[in-house]
């Protein structure tokens, strides 16, 4: 894994109080960082995107040289999470992170944003498995990070995350499962909406002319 | 809720699934996925770290396209308004945490609104004034120059023709000075020219700040002269063009715009500013000082224009004209045309040719001005009382309307002051008009004084009702002008007696109470007219009642008894020959049948009340209001064309009395929107209800429950049109309305979430269409449990609940509908309570719990037969059947299974309920599959269901055992 060179040099001058340089990086990792919260977290989406560059540039966690830009960001991020969903869930016990998923921390998604049916069902099936398998296969398949990237990530060895991989991806496919079949079961759509639409026209046009 | 892991699938598998997630996931991971919401998150945090304004995407509906300028107070972008397909410019001000609550920014918004409320043909068109992102933007008409200055220079007109286009201008100033705005920064830079040869003002009351100029050009750096005025610092304005109490700082009016509309008059007139300086100091020194230049020698100009140019020029504001109007009369040339006439109301028309008629022949004969006749009806302190009343409601509307009925009444009583004039005159100056005539008609003006006088006192004790009503009502007062041309026979003929007189004031005091929204007192008061009118030979007032007491009936829905009504009135009216009572009875007869959708009986109507109509000398009002009932019998009959023909008749007769502007177009415009509809013109429906929302927005300002419902009707027509991105927005603002108002309207907050919930399922945006879902719940669950806006909203919660995966949830609210009963509820609301315990059903299913789904599942099966509507029954137990046979699967019994899913699909029979009929063929399929595995029908079911599946747009599952799913 190649360093980056750009990156760190931007890294370098915004710690240096070069805005515009903080600007650029910042817009180049700026849709990665929000796509990991965004499945995540409710609330706070917007103060854990900018802790996250704010935490860079102050140089808060220390920044391995061994590792690119990419990989401290998303580094920097994952802690933060953690200790979002340990503040979020202060009186009660420690959450973990290898048994709860997003969807049992009681957190709605900020946006699910996938727009065919199939690709919202991988959304909602990734919020339903354990945090840390969810960000195990986001890093995978979004970031498309290797094993030892993701292994610097979140800072353990590369064995553990290649078998983190594998359970993740099991547990995803199980998700995917259930949720496609229990969609399939059901028969919830009411059918009447657009006729309730097309009648609630009429009842608005004579509230109207009730006025006039 | 973590399941205990099957046994792992081998390596290939694995990879086979990996390429199936990544290519769901192409596209999920792309910028255009970030969603506005992400883009506005980035553009906010870029903005917090690194300082950086990056030009929004976006301001509210107008999509951003460049940036025109930037100043002191903000950024101008050219923008698209989707919505209306036109260019339109934005001025964005800048957002300033110290001033953003100061008193100078809540005048700018407010000036802002006023102004957007104004619409004149020589002040730009402000279109909204709104906040985005926490700043105010005002949006308006774009206009590319080119400025007066620079007109001058390319053009080199000749005086009378530079005059013209100030004169122009100076109307524009007049008019917003009317509608007390200021424009504070009046010089030739801020008067555009038009394309059309109009001047507009624009850069009203903004340009305040550090920077002279509201708007420099980018890149170019403001001259030496602008920055030396930068350094003074809070001073306003160019100095050049300002005012001496301007440069003082001392409290600035409308007279200091006319100061430096002179400034720029002068300077254009004759190539040279009139305060000289070497410096802008020098400059500033000599406008304080009062130093004006003569014009230089040989141009031409008239003394009279130079005199009035140093009058409004003088340094003390007292010694300048009272207003721009006064300018204005002395500028213009006495001995040509006057051309006010095309702009203004009818009322101010009259007052003009009233007046010129007057000069004409020596105004000094024959009438007084008659001030005295309508002392203490509607005067100044008539206003204040009114405005103080109004704005006690607390209705956030209240100053608005109140503004507005006051800029009517003040209208009526100058049209009224003109028709009493023109009376008096047509008979002792003109000597057109016999004496007796001449009382009839004064009688009739008096009359018309003392009904205002009922409707003012109204309006003085105005409490929450009269304010949300009033608007009607001013849009009904009577037209002096009706009795200015009133012919010698007829009703107002009649003797005054007594007790004519008392029958009188009750009508007079239903109309007012009718007027003020009091609908059952209104009822009384015409039902005690009515009484005594029979008794006395009055035709003319009984029928007048019976209409009124119509009317109040048809507000509280009381439609049959209301028909019987108009019905007495127009018998009264025919047999005493009441042309015009007869006409109005037929009308609101035909309405009456037109909104309980008799379309048969209210074009009957329509036809009697057209024939009335034809025997009407001037028909004024009466020929409106029938071309649009004639338009509400199309709607009623579902044509569109027929309707729009009318409607568009009713408008052009309306505009042509009350000008475009009037918020009495408001009706034919929801008439000629709904025509639109039912023509299936969906650009033309939304244009239509874009003017009702634009001209009810400038009567009530924000908050009031109709601008709530134009809200909603403009966000319906753009999500029937397909574009629920634009549906959002207003659909969002009405949602505020009606839930701020609370009361009666929160159904139209259920049902405003619910029309959202489906905006946000078509824009892909689950979170929102949950919390809609939810937000309609929660308002509806004050309503009776058989509500079907309640059941609407709960049953589409429980929906979008299910499908995030919540099935428990979701059962929560299937279990509240499943105890409603269908029996006597329209289609969708039976079908909805009947498919929620199914659901249940469902949801026990799915956790394994097959003894309490078949509970569920064979109770549903019975209340579907309960559903009146053949198709929703159908629908409902091949529902119940399609479950039955899953759980009859589940519970090992797989012929049955089999059995019920060919029920179910017989039930089904051939309507067009695609989904379900896949789900009763897989159902079926697996069900003979566990029977028989070699059975052919097996693969034939298959396939058909693929086929059917992906034809819906659906993917076909992989298929997987659910016991390998684990037990959740």
């Amino acid at each position: 894994m190649a360093a980056a060179p750009p990156d760190l040099q931007l890294l370098a001058q915004w710690r240096e109080g070069d805005l515009a340089a903080g600007d650029r990086l910042f817009d180049r990792h700026f849709a990665s960082i929000h796509r990991f919260f965004r499945n995540k977290v409710g609330e706070g989406l917007e103060d854990l995107v900018q802790q996250t560059f704010m935490a860079c540039v102050e140089g808060k966690e220390r920044f391995r040289s061994d590792s690119s830009f990419r990989t401290y960001l998303f580094g920097v991020a994952h802690n933060l999470l953690r200790e979002h969903y340990r503040t979020r869930r202060r009186t009660a016990a420690s959450i973990d992170f290898a048994e709860t998923s997003a969807e049992d921390t009681g957190i709605g998604p900020n946006t699910l944003v996938g727009k065919r049916r199939e690709q919202r069902l991988l959304l909602e099936a990734l919020r339903r498995i354990p945090i840390d398998s969810q960000i195990v296969l986001e890093l995978y398949y979004w970031e498309e990070m290797s094993a030892s990237e993701t292994a610097a990530v979140l800072g353990l060895p590369e064995g553990t995350v290649r078998g983190r991989v594998r359970r993740a991806k099991l547990l995803l496919k199980q998700q995917l499962g259930r949720l496609a079949l229990s969609t399939e079961e059901l028969d919830t759509t009411v059918g009447g909406l657009e006729g309730w639409a097309a009648s609630l026209r009429e009842v608005l046009a004579k509230a109207d002319d009730d006025e006039s | 809720m973590i399941d205990t892991l099957p046994d792992a699938p081998n390596g290939d598998d694995l990879d086979t699934f990996d390429e199936d997630v990544q290519a769901r996931l192409k596209g999920a991971a792309t910028d255009e996925e970030l969603g506005i919401e992400g883009q506005r998150l980035r553009a906010r945090l870029r903005a917090k770290m690194f300082g950086v304004d990056a030009a929004p995407l976006k301001i509210g509906r107008y999509a951003v396209l460049d940036t025109l300028g930037r100043g002191g107070m903000g950024v101008v972008y050219a923008a698209y308004d989707e919505a209306l397909d036109r260019r339109v410019a934005v001025k964005l001000l800048q957002r300033d945490p110290d001033t953003d609550r100061s008193p100078g920014n809540d005048r700018l918004l407010r000036e802002a609104q006023a102004l957007a409320r104004l619409s004149h043909p020589n002040v730009v068109q402000v279109y909204e004034v709104g906040t985005f992102d926490g700043r105010v933007f005002i949006a308006m008409e774009f206009l590319p120059g080119p400025t007066l200055r620079t007109w001058k220079t390319t053009h080199a007109p000749k005086w009378p023709e530079v005059l013209a286009k100030y004169i122009q201008a100076g109307e524009g100033l007049a008019a917003a000075h009317a509608h007390g705005v200021v424009h504070r920064d009046v010089k030739p830079a801020n008067l555009l020219l038009g394309a059309d040869g109009r001047v507009r003002v624009v850069d009203f009351g903004l340009a305040r700040g550090i920077e002279p100029d509201a708007v420099t050009p980018v890149d170019t750096p403001p001259s030496a002269f602008d920055v030396a005025i930068t350094q003074t610092g809070d001073v306003m304005g160019t100095p050049a063009y300002m005012s001496p109490e301007q440069i003082k700082m001392g409290p600035v009016d409308a007279r200091s715009d006319q100061f430096s509309f002179c400034v720029a008059l002068y300077e254009a007139l004759f190539g040279v500013r009139p305060f000289a300086g070497e410096s802008a100091t020098d400059v500033m020194l000599a406008i304080v000082e009062g130093r004006l230049r003569e014009p230089p020698r040989g141009h031409g100009v008239p003394p009279r224009v130079v005199r009035a140019l140093q009058r409004g020029l003088h340094v003390r504001p007292d010694e300048r004209f009272v207003d721009m109007r006064s300018l204005l009369d002395r500028l213009r040339d006495p001995t040509a045309p006057r051309r006010r006439l095309a702009w203004g109301v009818a009322a101010a028309t009259l007052v003009i040719l009233v007046w010129l008629a007057a000069r004409g022949r020596g105004a000094e004969v024959g009438c007084p001005t008659f001030d005295d006749e309508l002392a203490g009806i509607w005067d100044d302190a008539a206003a204040q009382t009114m405005t103080e009343a109004f704005t006690a409601t607390g209705r956030p509307y209240a100053t608005t309307i109140a503004a507005n009925a006051g800029a009517r009444l003040d209208r009526w009583v100058d049209a009224w002051a003109a028709g009493r004039k023109d009376v008096c005159e047509a008979t002792r100056v003109r000597s057109e008009q016999s004496d007796a005539l001449h009382d009839v008609r004064v009688g009739c003006l008096l009359r018309q004084r003392d009904a205002v006088a009922r409707l003012v006192d109204q309006l003085t004790r105005a409490d929450e009702q009269v304010v949300d009503h009033a608007w009607q009502g001013l849009a009904e007062l009577p037209e002096p002008r009706t009795c200015v041309t009133a012919p010698a026979q007829g009703p107002i003929t009649a003797k005054t007696t007594p007790v004519r007189a008392r029958v009188q004031s009750w009508v007079d005091d239903a109309g007012a109470l009718l007027f003020a929204g009091r609908a059952e007192s209104a009822e009384r008061s015409a039902g005690r007219a009515i009484e005594e009118a029979m008794s006395l030979d009055a035709p003319d007032l009984l029928a007048d009642a019976y209409v009124l007491r119509g009317r109040a009936r048809t507000k509280r829905e009381g439609y049959a008894e209301a028909v019987e009504d108009f019905t007495t009135a127009i018998d009264v009216a025919e047999a005493n020959r009441l042309d015009a009572r007869a006409a109005t009875g037929w009308i609101r007869r035909a309405k009456v049948h037109a909104w309980i959708d008799d379309a048969e009986l209210a074009r009957a109507d329509a036809r009697r009340a057209q024939a009335a109509v034809d025997r009407l000398d001037t028909p004024g009002v009466v020929a409106e209001e029938l071309a649009i009932v004639l338009g509400d019998v199309a709607v009623a009959a579902g044509q569109g064309e027929e309707a729009l023909t009318q409607y568009e008749r009713a408008q052009a007769l309306r505009t042509a009395r009350v000008g475009p502007e009037d918020f009495s177009q408001v009706e034919i415009l929801i008439g000629i929107g709904r025509a639109h509809e039912l023509r299936g013109d969906a650009v033309a429906t939304i244009a239509a209800y874009e003017e009702v929302e634009r001209l009810r927005g400038r009567l009530f300002g924000e908050g009031h429950p109709l601008v709530g419902h134009d809200q909603y009707r403009l966000g319906q027509a753009h999500f029937s049109a397909g574009a629920p991105e634009r549906a959002r927005p207003h659909l969002e603002a009405a949602a505020v309305t009606y839930t701020a108002l609370g009361g009666p309207l929160v159904v139209w907050a259920v049902r405003t979430h619910v029309l959202l919930t489906l905006v946000a399922r078509q824009l892909g945006d689950e979170a929102m269409s949950l919390r809609h879902a939810r937000l309609a719940a929660r308002l509806a669950a004050d309503r009776p449990a058989g509500d079907v806006d309640r059941i609407t909203a709960v049953s589409l919660h429980a929906e979008e609940l299910s499908m995030q995966g919540r099935w428990d949830d979701a059962s929560v609210q299937w279990r509240e509908l499943a105890e409603v009963s269908p029996t006597g509820l329209d289609a969708s609301a039976a079908g909805a309570v009947v498919l929620a315990g199914i659901n249940v059903g469902m949801a026990a299913h799915d956790r394994g719990d097959e003894q309490e789904a078949l509970t569920w599942i064979e109770r549903g099966r019975a209340r579907a037969q309960l559903i009146d509507d053949p198709d929703m029954r159908a629908h409902a137990v091949a529902s119940s059947l399609q479950g039955l046979a899953r759980v009859q699967l589940a519970l090992g019994r797989p012929d049955a299974a089999a059995t019920s899913a060919g029920e179910g699909l017989a039930a089904l029979g051939d309507r067009p309920i695609d989904d379900l009929r896949v789900r009763l063929w897989q159902a079926r399929a697996d069900a003979l599959e566990a029977v028989d595995p070699s059975d052919p029908e097996v693969a034939r079911l298959r396939t058909d269901a693929r086929a059917k599946l992906e034809a819906l747009g659906g993917v076909w599952p992989e298929r997987l055992d659910p016991d390998d799913a684990g037990s959740g």
